[in-house]
């Protein structure tokens, strides 16, 4: 009966989470604040309770949310993953379809989590025993192979002499190397000089250098293209085959199950290494894959914190959710798989309401106008959020991200690019950087 | 094989020596990430550099609102008959160019060596999404599908598959005379030249000495570029390993596919149960808090228990897959509103694209093969006896 309650709890989180998944430019992080918001405003709440109304708002956000993807634009990095051929889909009339197949993923990831979860207090603890001596390398190891295995992009150069070629061919390749070392300095200023006070920090510098990374230049493209979003289709059969589901999912779920254990590897990055591991190919793959990555980079992370012989702590709602409630039982881990399981059902029927909705009345607006309303609403959040200095943080990150996008390079030159200064002080170099440049 | 794979690899042959793992722990080194850097430097070397070098004596650069393939078979084939009347070690060097259509748009065609026939088969497809996904009805009208050039020479190519362009850069071919009188097709000639070869491993590797005056250090550099080589080998296309004593590359094992993604996957799986195996052997002699098993667990049984098992399983699916469903297997995707009858459409049209077949392609002598395997089981064990004292 106690569960039954508790399950209720969840119900109330999927609801909460799905509303501030379709509000384009609020991520995952500021649904953390306001959570902490409700463990203060409500004290006298059963900590298990509140904890629950969390998961189910996360694994809401992480499932939901690809609906802005889908119609609106990018929110964060890991939607950028999958990002692409959504919006290929939507302009083919088929954003419905996309938004379903990246339900799928999710969905998919969420059984393999309840599948690994008997498993998973042998397995998990053992990965963490060995490698946490060995972070240091590992981070700057994933680094290091994301930018040395950009290939480049010369579009096949006509170029007629062998240096007129190399250049074609190292345009795109220099545009990542830059875009790589902006986005470190960015890191550095805003890690070290501290831009506010502490207990504001990080929505007053991650989430604008999120948004402006990512949210902005997107919205901004969008709203110069002026395309026109065609009729959606909206149909009650996929075309996708079983192969690309199973395929994209199961690699989804590693790329994010990596991403969720190791500290500053986001679902893109993740995603990018499992999706080079296992040949990873074509529009559904892609898109399968990324929401499955999501998926387990949000949830796979708090499922962390409840495995018994392990409870650690990675990533946002891990931290949050600790301030209220520490899991320590293994019915309490049960009883969070099982509420993840009911959360995520739910999250994938609100998901086929809604992105019915939203398939009906985006095509009868302008898509600029949706797109500068969208823009509108990023910047109110983040003024909210960050204040005017979290707003200069976003505009220099957009610069930053509109490069990206123009010079086609990898997205994850950015993020990795962003924080690799922790890395950097994690292996003990950081802080005689820090002194060369001069920013302490 | 693809290039995490090779980046792993190296990795993992450096955590088989304990300096370099112990120091991992103790010291937050970096060392390590050096077998990555080097397991993938060859190809970063040849893809990033080398590629630009080459020069290309014929170039089809097709136009994409008016595709004419048997104008393009004719320069290919033309191109191949130029060869033949090459002196033996000289090449004909052609390049074809993708067609960009707009910014995720391209017109594909795919290019295909009918030794048996001795016909150059270019196919002309519909338009295609860069990540090789087909616009419905965009195919061309039936006078333009094809064109089917006849070549004088004998040829041999080792690759013995269609190539179909479809987007970012296109291949490059080079139409090798050989000393009996036949042309050899070698695909991407300046692929797997100097920059696979043991020599320049062997440089870089001095070059690492030289700079730090640590032996060890030329190892880490050595060992990875070697494991990317004896990896390379397995496929089809080989390398130039002794450049620039030797000019050309030899022939593959034919034991993998390179770009299989069952076969990197497994490599990646494995080379990481490898490099945890390692991290409990050596974490213990630095701080015994962070080992997860004791000395004395075989390692037979963790291989067989983290290895065999799962990828039995993998493997028993991969195979059922390969034999029962994949024969059946419908097109999975095209970009177009699918309806009932527009999913038909796409059925037939990809169904009908699938109509090549080659010869026999020429392939190393069994015992030979079966030596890649052997050389890199013995470099991991070597790795395996001589890593705990280095």
């Amino acid at each position: 009966m106690e569960s039954l309650f508790y399950l209720l709890f969840a119900f109330v989180g999927v609801l909460i989470g799905s509303a501030l998944s379709i509000v384009p430019g609020l991520h995952i992080y500021s649904i953390s604040a306001i959570g902490v918001l409700f463990a203060i405003t409500f004290p006298s709440v059963d900590p298990l309770g509140m904890v629950m109304v969390f998961t189910g708002m996360l694994v809401a956000y992480s499932m939901v949310s690809a609906l802005t993807a889908t119609y609106l634009g990018a929110t964060d990095d890991s939607l950028r993953y999958s990002l692409f051929p959504n919006q290929k889909y939507l302009m083919a009339g088929r954003g419905y379809e996309a938004s379903i197949l990246s339900g799928i993923g999710a969905l998919g990831a969420m059984m393999i989590l309840l599948i690994i979860a008997p498993i998973s207090m042998y397995v998990f603890p053992v990965f963490r025993k060995l490698a946490t001596p060995h972070m240091p390398w590992i981070l700057i190891g994933v680094v290091a192979y994301v930018l040395q295995s950009e290939w480049p992009k010369d579009w096949g150069s006509r170029a007629k002499t062998r240096i007129g070629r190399l250049k074609d061919g190292w345009a795109s390749l220099s545009a990542g190397w830059l875009v790589f070392f902006l986005s470190m300095m960015l890191g550095f200023i805003t890690l070290n000089v501290l831009t506010s006070s502490l207990d504001r920090a990080f929505q007053a510098t991650i989430m604008p250098a999120f948004s402006g990374f990512v949210a902005v230049p997107w919205v901004l493209t969008n709203a110069v293209a002026r395309f026109k979003v065609p009729t959606q289709n909206i149909t009650n059969t996929l075309y996708a085959s079983k192969k690309d589901v199973i395929r994209g999912t199961t690699t989804g779920f590693v790329g994010g199950m990596f991403s969720a254990n190791e500290p500053m590897v986001s679902a893109g990055v993740g995603g990018l290494l499992a999706g080079h591991s296992t040949g990873t190919g074509g529009d559904t793959q892609f898109m399968v894959s990324g929401a499955a990555a999501r998926f387990t980079y949000y949830v796979g992370a708090f499922f962390l914190l409840w495995v018994p012989l392990l409870h650690l702590t990675r990533k946002g709602m891990a931290n949050i959710s600790n301030l209220v409630f520490s899991p320590k039982s293994d019915s309490e881990f049960w009883l969070f798989v099982a509420v993840v399981a009911i959360s995520a059902v739910l999250s994938f029927v609100l998901l086929i309401v809604l992105s019915r909705y939203m398939a009906k009345i985006i095509p009868r607006y302008s898509y600029r106008k949706v797109s500068l309303g969208v823009l509108a609403i990023i910047v109110a959040i983040n003024l909210y959020f960050a204040g005017w200095e979290g707003l200069v943080i976003m505009t220099i990150a957009t610069g930053i991200g509109l490069t990206q996008v123009m010079f086609r390079t990898r997205w994850a030159n950015i993020m990795l690019g962003f924080f690799f200064p922790i890395m950097l002080n994690m292996a003990g170099i950081g802080s005689s950087i820090v002194k060369v440049l001069g920013i302490y | 094989m693809k290039g995490i794979t090779h980046f792993i690899m190296g990795i993992m042959a450096l955590t088989f020596i304990k300096s370099f793992v112990v120091g991992a722990v103790l010291e937050d080194s970096l060392v390590i990430l050096l077998g990555g850097i080097f397991g993938l430097m060859p190809d970063t070397l040849d893809f990033k550099f080398l590629v630009y070098m080459e020069t290309h004596d014929v170039v089809i650069d097709p136009d994409p609102y008016d595709m004419r393939p048997h104008e393009i078979a004719s320069k290919v084939a033309e191109a191949i008959n130029r060869a033949g009347t090459l002196k033996p070690g000289k090449m004909v060097k052609l390049q074809l160019h993708t067609l960009r259509l707009g910014p995720d748009l391209w017109q594909s065609y795919s290019l295909f060596f009918d030794t048996r026939k001795s016909e150059v088969v270019v196919k002309v497809g519909p338009h295609v999404t860069s990540s090789g996904v087909q616009c419905l009805g965009t195919g061309p009208p039936a006078d333009k599908a094809s064109g089917v050039v006849k070549f004088i020479p004998k040829l041999i190519d080792r690759y013995g598959k269609p190539t179909t362009l479809k987007g970012f850069s296109g291949p490059s071919y080079g139409f090798l005379k050989k000393k009996d009188g036949s042309v050899e097709v070698i695909f991407i000639p300046f692929h797997r030249r100097s920059g696979h070869s043991l020599t320049l491993g062997a440089l870089f590797a001095l070059i690492g000495y030289l700079l730090t005056n640590r032996p060890i250090i030329a190892l880490a550099i050595f060992v990875p570029w070697t494991l990317h080589l004896i990896l390379d080998q397995f496929g089809s296309m080989g390398n130039n390993l002794f450049w620039p004593l030797t000019k050309q590359r030899t022939s593959g094992l034919y034991i993998v596919n390179a770009a299989n993604p069952f076969w990197n996957a497994f490599a990646v799986y494995s080379c990481l149960a490898l490099i945890l195996w390692n991290m409990n052997r050596f974490n213990f002699l630095a701080n015994p808090m962070y080992v997860a098993f004791g000395a004395d667990f075989p390692m037979w049984l963790y291989l067989f228990l983290a290895i065999v098992i799962p990828w039995l399983f993998l493997g028993a699916i991969y195979i059922l897959y390969q034999i029962k469903f994949k024969p059946k297997e419908k097109p999975s995707e095209v970009l177009a509103p699918m309806t009932g009858a527009a999913a038909q459409m796409a059925t037939e049209l990809s169904e009908g694209q699938v109509d090549y077949e080659g010869a026999e392609q020429p392939k190393p002598p069994i015992w030979l093969r079966y030596m890649g395997p052997v050389v890199l089981g013995l470099v991991l064990v070597l790795l395996y006896v001589y890593g705990s004292s280095l």
